[in-house]
Parts: structure tokens; C-alpha cells; sequence
């Protein structure tokens, strides 16, 4: 039973980068890929649909969220996971995956308190394989 | 030192016999302006009042003399009491010796000659007494008051008073080097030797104008303008500037209630201000920080600030106001206002810029570092399969930044003044944009009414054309058959109107209010877009002073600009 893992990022590029590194992890994940952040909550917030198309893992599952996307981006997204703290807590560990470094971002990401890491971009094969191990899912 | 018969001139101390009453009536007069004195004991009295020693040696003899710490002089009287009434008896003077006398005197008869003028009135007028005697009072008179002299001497015989000559006027004497000199004159109807005559003391008062200009040049030199106010609000003291500053002539504002110089709507209340600070007088500021304006002739107002310093006087208290314009300093004020909310918008401006263009830089870069560090697992695992192709993609993607770079560095440009302006043909100027940009697919249709020119700067057209048309070819829909832009230009009064229309994808609604936003994409391709674009258009629009509206749906989104010609 493949682990499943998520990537919401709007540029194809750092998808398929994310894709590639977790093949090279040499590790049983299946990666599910969004590009953009209104089509990943449509998905998770319908349980039915999560559960097929994500599958029902013993929770949770990494979700790897960009900040920076056109329109709604990873903020818009972590204030709407918000009001499910059930979902945003239990069933997902979400993960910031962003080019940037600048303090207020990772401030406010941390202000949401089910947010477990901030990963500035590129990821390597090393940050992502410590991710995974910290959140006891490989 | 007998001097004249009858009148003894001696020093303090000195026991003299005779003195003339009437002399000594006048002294006291001249001190005190009270009613003639005719008897000897009331001159005793008065004297004593006025702190003359002063002793009746009999009643024809009596000794005057100022009291001894004055260290001055004592005069003794003879008083010759004619048979007739002792008022008119005190007036008639056969005789008098003018050289007693402190200040410079002359004695002239009602046919305006003169009797007799003493040394020091001599010495004033640059003559010698001899010189003066049985000329007509007029050589003393400057020539432009000399014609109506005569005339007003003769009025004042018919109505002979004590009284200070032309009260309020500035009075000259003339001397005999024909050169004038500022004096008051007092007059003083007395009997000579039977006959009406007046006896005139003239003061030299040069010294006295002297010190008055000296304070007067200092007062209308000051660059402040100054109001002094009596006790009642009349103005007594303008200088210069505040004549020039509310646009009065001095004498104009002489004697009138301050309140002329106070806007309307506060006269009333001033009123009360003026009395309380009277009541309490102390050096401050007038309005206690609150914003003054003052009135001028014409009624317009300005804004002022004012300093009230008290000035006791003997007999009242006066206020002394200084005003400054400060109508300068306020238009200074409001501009450093404005700039400073002009750099604090461009402040935060380029606060929110620095941190979106440095996510936008760094995130191809981020990317290409991705890319790079995945060839080179790919190539060390041996499976160099896909390291090509990501190379290339690290390189479009560099491309990609360099322009981004560009573009970041032509709206940092068109923040900066590009004085230059030419003539700009429209339509050439588009055609040549449109070839630049070399795009086969999409069908260029312009429409233009009008002359094609106008007078602009070409960096900023070119920049606005090249960006509104590149948009146009860049969010067509790929599913669509004929992709056409179609540019039309018209003139509307002053303004050159163009405007640039496609039937793409279109702005989704939601967006419309962030369309001119710097960094803002609506479009999920990131390699496609800066998100510089717009703003850059919009930036160079409003630098030619014009304005910019679109309306947008999927298939039809139109720009429109009006520049001024």
C-alpha cells in the first residue's frame, strides 16, 4: 500500500521537481499533484472524494502547500483548512514548500498551528526524507 | 545781577526786593495751566504748591525762588499793583526782561512785529536780537505757511487765549540761513505797556524729532509688523510693515478699534480677548496654539502669528501686537506635508515591491537550482535520461528571469522624469511594435480617425503599446480559430484616445480591482507572465498625465487610454 503524499503548487516546474525527488527516495509514495489551492480543498473538504482519490491512510497525509499562487494562494488556503481543524490537524500535515525566506511569511505560516514545517524551495532528497521521518510517515 | 528795573535775577539763597507778580502767575501757569493768579498771596499759595519757596515782602514785593535740591534759580518779583481790577492789573506788563526767561521767547504786538526776542530765541533762528526787533513775526515763519500767517495771527488777537500753537501739526521755524527747524510754540496773550501783545515761547524740539525718527526709522525698519493698541483697542502705533501688510495707509489705521484688522467672525470675541488680557497683562502669544488670521483693506485673510507684549504707560496701559505672515510658512508647512505622504506612499510602495520582486526573482531561481542539483543526481546515479531536457528548462527559465529583470528595470525607469517630448506617430509607431512582437498567428486590425500624431514621450508610448499588445497575444484562447486585436485611436477634445481590444481569455471578475497591481497574474502559467506588465502601462500612463479603464469577459477585454496631446 503506497503512502500518499500531496503537492499543491501552480508552477510545473517545482511539481515535477517534487515528483522526481520522491522517486528518488526510493520509497513506496504515491504523489498526488494540484496546481492550484481552490481544487485541492474542493478535493480534501469531500471526504468521499478524498478517500478514493487520495486513498485513507493511517493518518495524516504530507501535503506540501506553496504560498505564492495566483489568485488563492497557500495563505487563502491554510485560513480555509482553518475552520476544519479536525481535517487540517488530524488527517493532513501540512507542509510549507516556498522560494521564500522572508520572516513574515514563515511567521505567518507558523502562526497556523497545524502547520508542522516550512520547507524553503529547492527540496532535496535529504529535507524531504527528514520531513518524512519527523512526521513518522516513511 | 539787576538785569531790567523791577526784575531781580539772583541765585538760591540770595535776599532780593522786588519781583513782578503777573511773571510769577505765568510760571505757575505754565507749569500748571490754571487761571490767572493776580494776588500777591495767591501767588505765594501757588508757588508754595508748586514747590517755589516763595515769601510776600510786602505787597508790592515778592520772593520767589525753587526749592534748593533743584540747585536752579530764584526769580524776585516786583509786583505793581496798577489802581484799576487786579485781574486785568496782573496781565499788564510795562516791561519785561525776556534774557530771564529759560527757553526762547519773543514778545510780538497785534501788528505781528516784534517787541523784543531774547538771545536764546535769537541764537535758534541764527540772528542776532538786535536784528530781530520791529520785523514782522513772519521771517520766523516758513515761507509755505508765511501768506496765511498774517491772518491767523490776527484771529488769534480777537480771541487771545493761552494755548500751544498748531496743536497736532508738525511746526517749523525758519532761520535766517533759510534752513528750518522743528518747534512748538506756546502763546500767551499779555498787556505790554497797555497794549495787547502775545508772548511767545518757542522750543526747540530737534532733539526731541530726532529721537522719534531715530525710533520711528527703527520701528518701520523692522521686518515684523507691530500694532500698538491703548486701553480702549484704538490703534496709536503702526509701523511700516503692518501698513504694508494689511494694505492701510498709516494715518488710515491711526485712532481705529483694532478690530479692523480681525476677520469678521471673531471681532466679537476679540473684543472679549483684548479686555481680558488688559485686565492681565503678560508677554505671549495670542490664540494659545490655535490657527489666527487677520483681515487686510480689501477683506481677504491670512493666516498670522501674533505676539502681545504690554506696555505700561504713565497714565494707561497700551499692548503692543507683533504680527507675522505666516501665509508661507503654512503653504511650506502643507508642502512638506505632502511630500512627506508622497515618500511615505512610495516608502511602503517600494517596501511591498522589494518584497514581491524578490519572491518573484527567487522563485525561477529556486527552479533552475532544483533543476540543476537534479541533473546532477540523475548524472552521478547514471541515469542522465532526463538531465538534458532539464538543463534546457533551467535555461528558459533563466531567460525568463533575465526578463523579468528587464522589465523590473523599466518600471524602476518609469518611476524617473523622461522630460523629452516629440512628436509620436501613432500608427507607425504600432506597426513597427506589432512586427517586434511577430506574432503570425493573431490577425492586427487598426482603426484610426483623426491625425495620427501626438506629442508625447515616445519611451513611455512605446513601452505602453509593446506591453498592452504583447498581453493581447499572450492570454488568446488556444481553442479559438481567428485570434484578432483590433487597435483603434480617436481624438476627444484635448485628450488623444486609443485603445486596444482582443478576444482572449479575458480577466476573471474577481481580479478587475487587482488588475493594475504589480506582480499580479491571473493566468496559471508562471513562465508566461511577470506580473509586471499592467502595472508598468498603468505607471507610464499616469506619468503622461492620462488615465486608463478596460473592461474584460472571456472573448472580449478592451484597454482604453486617453493621454492629453
Amino acid at each position: 500500500m503506497p503512502i500518499p503524499m500531496v503537492v499543491v503548487d501552480d508552477d510545473d516546474i517545482d511539481r515535477y521537481l517534487v515528483n522526481r525527488l520522491v522517486k528518488k527516495l526510493n520509497q513506496d509514495i504515491r504523489l498526488i499533484e494540484f496546481s492550484n489551492g481552490e481544487d485541492f480543498l474542493t478535493l480534501v473538504t469531500d471526504e468521499c472524494r478524498r478517500k478514493t482519490e487520495i486513498g485513507e491512510p493511517p493518518p495524516p497525509i504530507l501535503v506540501l502547500l506553496d504560498i505564492n499562487m495566483p489568485g488563492f494562494n497557500g495563505f487563502d488556503v491554510l485560513k480555509a483548512l482553518e475552520k476544519m481543524p479536525e481535517l487540517a490537524g488530524r488527517h493532513l500535515a501540512i507542509v510549507m514548500h516556498s522560494s521564500s525566506n522572508h520572516p513574515d511569511d514563515i511567521s505567518a505560516s507558523r502562526s497556523f498551528d497545524f502547520v508542522r514545517d516550512y520547507i524553503e524551495k529547492p527540496l532535496s532528497v535529504a529535507r524531504l526524507d527528514n520531513v518524512l521521518t519527523q512526521l513518522c510517515l516513511s | 545781577m539787576l538785569k531790567a528795573p523791577g526784575i531781580f535775577y539772583a541765585p538760591i539763597g540770595r535776599r532780593t526786593v522786588e519781583a513782578a507778580p503777573g511773571f510769577v502767575a505765568r510760571m505757575a501757569l505754565s507749569l500748571e495751566r490754571h487761571s490767572s493768579l493776580a494776588d500777591p498771596n495767591n501767588i505765594v499759595s501757588r508757588a508754595r504748591r508748586l514747590s517755589f519757596r516763595s515769601e510776600l515782602v510786602s505787597d508790592k514785593t515778592i520772593l520767589v525762588d525753587k526749592r534748593p535740591e533743584t540747585n536752579t534759580h530764584a526769580w524776585v518779583f516786583h509786583n505793581r499793583i496798577p489802581e484799576a481790577g487786579k485781574r486785568k492789573m496782573s496781565r499788564d506788563l510795562d516791561w519785561m526782561d525776556l534774557e530771564l526767561f529759560p527757553v526762547p521767547t519773543v514778545l510780538v504786538d497785534d501788528q505781528g512785529a516784534i517787541l523784543q526776542a531774547n538771545q536764546k530765541l535769537a541764537e535758534l533762528f541764527g540772528y542776532q536780537t538786535q536784528e530781530l526787533e520791529s520785523q514782522p513775526i513772519e521771517i520766523l515763519v516758513p515761507h509755505e505757511i508765511r501768506p496765511q500767517h498774517p491772518l491767523l495771527r490776527e484771529a488769534y488777537f480777537q480771541a487771545p487765549v493761552k494755548r500751544e500753537m498748531g496743536t497736532g501739526r508738525d511746526l517749523h521755524g525758519l532761520r535766517k540761513d533759510g534752513t528750518q527747524v522743528p518747534v512748538e510754540v506756546g502763546l500767551n496773550p499779555i498787556l505790554h505797556n497797555g497794549r495787547p501783545v502775545v508772548m511767545v515761547t518757542v522750543v526747540d524740539i530737534r532733539q526731541r524729532k530726532k529721537n522719534e525718527d531715530l525710533i520711528r526709522r527703527a520701528l518701520d525698519a523692522a521686518a515684523t509688523a507691530m500694532v500698538q493698541i491703548d486701553r480702549h483697542g484704538e490703534i496709536e502705533l503702526v509701523n511700516e510693515m503692518a501698513c504694508r501688510l494689511f494694505g492701510y495707509q498709516r494715518h488710515e489705521l491711526l485712532g481705529l478699534k483694532v478690530e479692523i484688522l480681525v476677520p469678521e467672525s471673531v471681532r466679537l470675541p476679540h473684543v472679549v480677548y483684548r479686555n481680558s488680557f488688559l485686565a492681565n497683562p503678560e508677554k505671549r502669544e495670542m490664540g494659545h496654539g490655535r490657527d489666527l488670521f487677520a483681515v487686510r483693506k480689501d477683506g481677504s485673510e491670512f493666516p498670522v502669528e501674533i505676539g502681545l507684549t504690554p506696555i505700561p504707560n504713565a497714565e494707561h496701559q497700551s499692548v503692543m501686537a507683533t504680527i507675522i505672515d505666516i501665509t508661507e510658512r503654512k503653504a511650506w508647512q502643507s508642502q512638506i506635508e505632502a511630500q512627506n505622504a508622497r515618500l511615505a506612499h512610495t516608502n511602503s510602495e517600494l517596501l511591498q515591491f522589494a518584497s514581491t520582486a524578490s519572491h518573484e526573482l527567487k522563485s525561477p531561481l529556486a527552479s533552475i537550482k532544483g533543476l540543476l542539483s537534479l541533473c546532477q543526481s540523475d548524472i552521478e546515479d547514471g541515469e542522465p535520461g532526463e538531465a538534458l531536457e532539464n538543463i534546457q528548462r533551467a535555461q528558459s527559465l533563466a531567460s525568463m528571469l533575465a526578463q523579468r529583470i528587464e522589465n523590473l528595470l523599466a518600471l524602476a525607469k518609469a518611476d524617473s522624469s523622461i522630460p523629452q517630448i516629440d512628436d509620436y506617430h501613432f500608427a507607425e509607431r504600432l506597426a513597427q511594435t506589432w512586427t517586434v512582437l511577430n506574432a503570425p498567428s493573431v490577425e492586427l486590425e487598426v482603426k484610426l480617425s483623426g491625425s495620427p500624431y501626438l506629442r508625447t514621450v515616445a519611451e513611455r508610448m512605446d513601452s505602453i503599446l509593446q506591453n498592452l499588445l504583447s498581453n493581447a497575444i499572450k492570454y488568446q484562447r488556444f481553442d479559438v480559430e481567428n485570434k484578432r486585436i483590433v487597435v483603434r485611436s480617436w481624438h476627444a477634445g484635448n485628450d488623444f484616445c486609443f485603445s486596444v481590444e482582443d478576444n482572449g481569455q479575458g480577466i476573471p471578475t474577481q481580479y478587475h480591482s487587482s488588475v493594475f497591481k504589480l506582480f499580479q497574474r491571473f493566468a496559471n502559467q508562471q513562465a508566461s507572465g511577470s506580473g509586471i506588465g499592467l502595472a508598468l502601462v498603468k505607471k507610464n500612463v499616469v506619468q503622461l498625465g492620462g488615465s486608463i479603464t478596460f473592461e474584460s469577459r472571456e472573448g472580449r477585454t478592451i484597454f482604453e487610454i486617453r493621454l492629453p496631446k
